[in-house]
């Protein structure tokens, strides 16, 4: 049974892994699984992995992906506005993961009683994207951020961006960051004056 | 094959669905790049590899525990563990999937960069080995080796002609699932670019073109095998090279969709004709 493909998500874990993005090891990858596509036995020694020892390995993939979309999410300044995106999506697509029967019952929408084959479907359809979590995650978002108006850039004063940096730096280095966290704010208040 | 249809009109109509909505996603891949930015900027992206991952763990911890078939009915056997029997979240099983994840660690702490690079198949491969020669409380191994001894030496898989037909009322879903495929294509794409070291940066200028040229190859109306993604990535001095590659590999694409299209757009005009 072959269906239409589509991306494989666990590769992104893999290439962060592995640090190989290289599209040779791809072809490399293509050549091996073509062979075990015609050599029948090949095929059938990997389909016999056990569940667990596999569901010990791609949980540990899974997450990986799970990291790198926090790693892309805040890889520049959230400002108010997709920070306030971020959160509404994420408490439908975490929401739903999380208690995945929340659409998914017939309390909700009772798809089973319909008669109308077109109508069933409909139904079904509803309830498929609203129980996948990140179908629904990210059209609600994907919503929100053609609807809310974007934000003009924050004018963010210097005083803050200031003693935000120290705060880092000191914060590791130097146990008396506070004292030089006051100076700073001493400093900023004589730039301004 | 609840409506008197054999397995194989069954399939050649699912065909037909999917030849019809990946038109729809095709579409996508024709948005400019200024607009698919807007669409689809990164932080949003993220949030959607964020979610992709945060529900796969759940899939993968039911595996774990003894597969997804007895996750739900903790008193039912597991059929996916070869011969054992035991119930979901049986101590063999936690034990076999913390075997791989430790092995995992212990070659991050003690391999050679090279053993490290390869850590998620040494662990799996010495997950296996240990499932093969060990056997759970009852005696029954974890593999069944008799796939492996029944499997023919050589298949050839594409010589079969399915008849193609066409199933309206999945017609709905399929399109709600292109839809999600497109976000996922989306995400995947930006996290293949996040961790290939790409700036972020970088996918507003660039990324956009990889994302049409991914949706407009994975959309193919066409069922096929199984593909990896094939994006090639190379550190920030290909990034000229990348650029005019992604004009050629978009521009390419697109007029062999084309081609391909039209075999499914006839198919759709069959369909209008045939609505009374």
């Amino acid at each position: 049974m072959v269906l239409p493909s589509t991306t494989l998500s666990q590769n992104i874990g893999i290439i962060s892994l592995t640090k190989v993005a290289s599209r040779k090891a791809g072809y490399a990858c293509a050549i091996w699984m073509f062979l075990y596509g015609i050599f029948g036995k090949f095929g059938a020694f990997f389909t016999v992995i056990p569940q667990p020892v596999l569901g010990g390995m791609s949980t540990f993939l899974f997450c990986n992906i799970a990291v790198s979309g926090i790693k892309v999410m805040t890889s520049h300044k959230v400002n108010r506005r997709e920070r306030f995106i971020l959160a509404i999506s994420g408490s439908f697509g975490i929401g739903t993961i999380t208690v995945p029967q929340w659409f998914n019952n017939t309390n909700f929408l009772n798809c089973p009683v319909i008669e109308s084959p077109a109508a069933r479907g409909v139904c079904d359809a509803v309830v498929l994207t609203l129980s996948t979590g990140y179908a629904v995650g990210c059209l609600v978002a994907l919503i929100l951020n053609a609807v809310l108006p974007a934000e003009e850039d924050e004018e963010i004063p210097v005083h803050d961006v200031v003693v935000d940096e120290t705060h880092k730096l000191t914060m590791d280095a130097d146990p008396t960051h506070k004292v030089s966290l006051a100076e700073n704010d001493a400093e900023n208040e004589e730039l301004k004056a | 094959m609840a409506e008197g249809k054999s397995f194989d009109e069954a399939y050649g109509s699912l065909m037909g669905v999917f030849m019809v909505g990946a038109i729809f996603q095709s579409m996508f891949s024709f948005i400019p790049p200024r607009f698919l930015r807007r669409i689809f900027p990164s932080w949003l992206a993220g949030l959607g590899v964020f979610l992709i991952g945060v529900s796969l763990v759940g899939v993968g911890v039911q595996s774990w525990g003894g597969g997804g078939d007895c996750a739900g009915n903790l008193t039912a056997a597991c059929s996916q563990v070869g011969d054992s029997k035991l119930p979901f979240g049986s101590p063999e099983y936690i034990g076999l999937g913390f075997l791989v994840m430790s092995t995992n660690v212990l070659v991050e702490l003690f391999g050679s960069p090279f053993m490290r690079s390869c850590s998620v198949a040494i662990a799996l491969l010495f997950g296996y080995f240990i499932a093969s020669v060990t056997a759970d409380r009852n005696g029954d191994s974890y593999v069944e080796l008799s796939p492996v001894k029944a499997a023919d030496p050589i298949v050839f898989l594409w010589v079969k002609r399915f008849p193609i037909g066409f199933y309206t009322p999945a017609l709905l879903p399929t399109r709600i699932a292109y839809v999600v495929s497109t976000i996922e294509t989306n995400g995947d794409t930006t996290g293949t670019f996040a961790e290939t070291q790409l700036l972020i940066e970088f996918y507003d200028k660039q990324c956009s073109f990889l994302t049409q040229s991914a949706l407009a190859c994975f959309s193919q109306p066409l069922p096929r095998p199984p593909v990896t993604f094939p994006i090639h990535l190379k550190p920030a001095r290909n990034l000229m090279r990348l650029f005019r590659e992604g004009y050629w590999v978009t521009l390419s694409i697109h007029s062999s969709q084309l081609l391909v299209w039209s075999c499914p757009a006839l198919l759709f005009l069959r369909i209008l004709e045939s609505f009374p």
